[in-house]
C-alpha cells in the first residue's frame, strides 16, 4: 500500500515536471520568435517563387528567406492548434532549399525555422528544423514518379492518427497493415 | 486522373507541397490523383484561413524590409487571395454547391 501511493507520488511529480518542461519549451520558443527580427539576418525573399529544371523539374513558394551573412536561411509559417513539426514539413522546406540554391546560386544553410501559429491565439512559437540532403529530396521525387507509373506499392501513412482524419477512408479499402507502414 | 494532375504523369513537375504530401501517407498523395483533391469543411475553413495568415506574414515582411523581393506585387491587399474572409468564402462555396444541386435535378 505504501510502495503504491511512494509510486503515485513519483508518477505525478513525473508528470509535473514534463508539464514544466513542456511549458518551458514553449515559452523559449515564443520568446525566440519575438526576437528573431530584431537580430542581424536580413530579409531577403518573402512569398517568393522558383523554379528550376534540374537536378529535377521543382516549384516552390518561399515564405521568407534570411541572409545571415554566411548563407540563407528559409522560414517556413504553419497554422495549426498542435505544436508539432511534421515530416512533410521537413520535406517542404528541404525541397525549397533545393530550388532556392539551384535558382539563385546561393548557400543555403542545412536548417531551416517553422513558424508555427495558432489559428485562434495567433500566437507564434519558432522551431528550428535539419533539412534533408539534396540527394534525399531527388530520391524522394523519383519515389513519387515511380508511385504515380505504378512502379512501386505505396506505404501507409507512419501515424494511425493520419489514417483517422483522411477523407479516403471509404477508397483505402486494403487496410492499414502495419507491413505496409513506413517505419521512418 | 483527373487533369488538375496530368503535369505529374507526363513532363514531371513537382512542387514542394507534392513531395511534402510523401512525408504524410503515399496512399493518400496516389488517391488524391486518382479520385480529385477532397477536402472536409474544417480543412476548406483551415486552408483558407492558413492563406490569410500568409498574407499577414507577408505584410510583417513588408513592414521590416519594404524592399524584400517577393511575388505578390506591393499596394495589393488581398492578391494572393480572391476573398478575404473565410467565412464568406465558406458561404460562397455552399451556396455555389446549391447552385449547382438546383440545376442538376432540375
Amino acid at each position: 500500500m505504501l510502495r503504491c501511493s511512494v509510486y503515485e507520488s513519483w508518477h505525478g511529480v513525473a508528470r509535473a515536471l514534463a508539464l514544466l518542461f513542456r511549458r518551458v519549451r514553449s515559452w523559449l520558443a515564443r520568446s525566440c520568435w519575438r526576437s528573431f527580427d530584431l537580430t542581424d539576418c536580413r530579409l531577403l525573399f518573402a512569398e517568393r517563387s522558383f523554379s528550376i529544371n534540374a537536378p529535377i523539374n521543382l516549384t516552390v513558394r518561399v515564405d521568407r528567406a534570411y541572409h545571415d551573412g554566411i548563407a540563407i536561411i528559409l522560414m517556413e509559417l504553419k497554422t495549426r492548434v498542435d505544436e508539432r513539426i511534421y515530416a512533410s514539413d521537413v520535406i517542404e522546406l528541404s525541397a525549397q532549399r533545393l530550388a532556392v540554391e539551384y535558382s539563385t546560386g546561393e548557400r543555403v544553410h542545412n536548417f531551416g525555422y517553422i513558424v508555427l501559429q495558432h489559428p485562434m491565439t495567433r500566437r507564434r512559437s519558432i522551431h528550428t528544423v535539419s533539412l534533408r540532403s539534396q540527394a534525399e529530396v531527388i530520391g524522394i521525387a523519383n519515389r513519387q514518379r515511380l508511385l504515380v507509373g505504378g512502379a512501386l506499392p505505396p506505404r501507409h501513412a507512419g501515424n494511425p492518427e493520419c489514417c483517422r482524419r483522411c477523407e479516403y477512408q471509404p477508397e483505402c479499402r486494403t487496410g492499414t497493415s502495419q507491413t505496409s507502414r513506413r517505419t521512418n | 486522373m483527373r487533369q488538375g494532375h496530368s503535369h505529374l504523369i507526363g513532363n514531371v513537375r513537382h512542387t514542394a507541397s507534392q513531395l511534402a504530401e510523401m512525408g504524410y501517407c503515399e496512399r493518400k498523395m496516389l488517391l488524391r490523383l486518382q479520385y480529385g483533391p477532397r477536402t472536409s469543411l474544417s480543412r476548406f475553413v483551415a486552408q483558407k484561413r492558413g492563406t490569410l495568415d500568409h498574407e499577414r506574414f507577408l505584410s510583417e515582411a513588408r513592414k521590416l524590409n519594404p524592399y524584400v523581393s517577393s511575388d505578390v506585387p506591393v499596394h495589393m491587399p488581398g492578391a494572393t487571395t480572391t476573398r478575404r474572409c473565410p467565412l464568406r468564402a465558406l458561404l460562397a462555396r455552399i451556396f455555389s454547391q446549391l447552385l449547382k444541386f438546383i440545376v442538376r435535378n432540375r
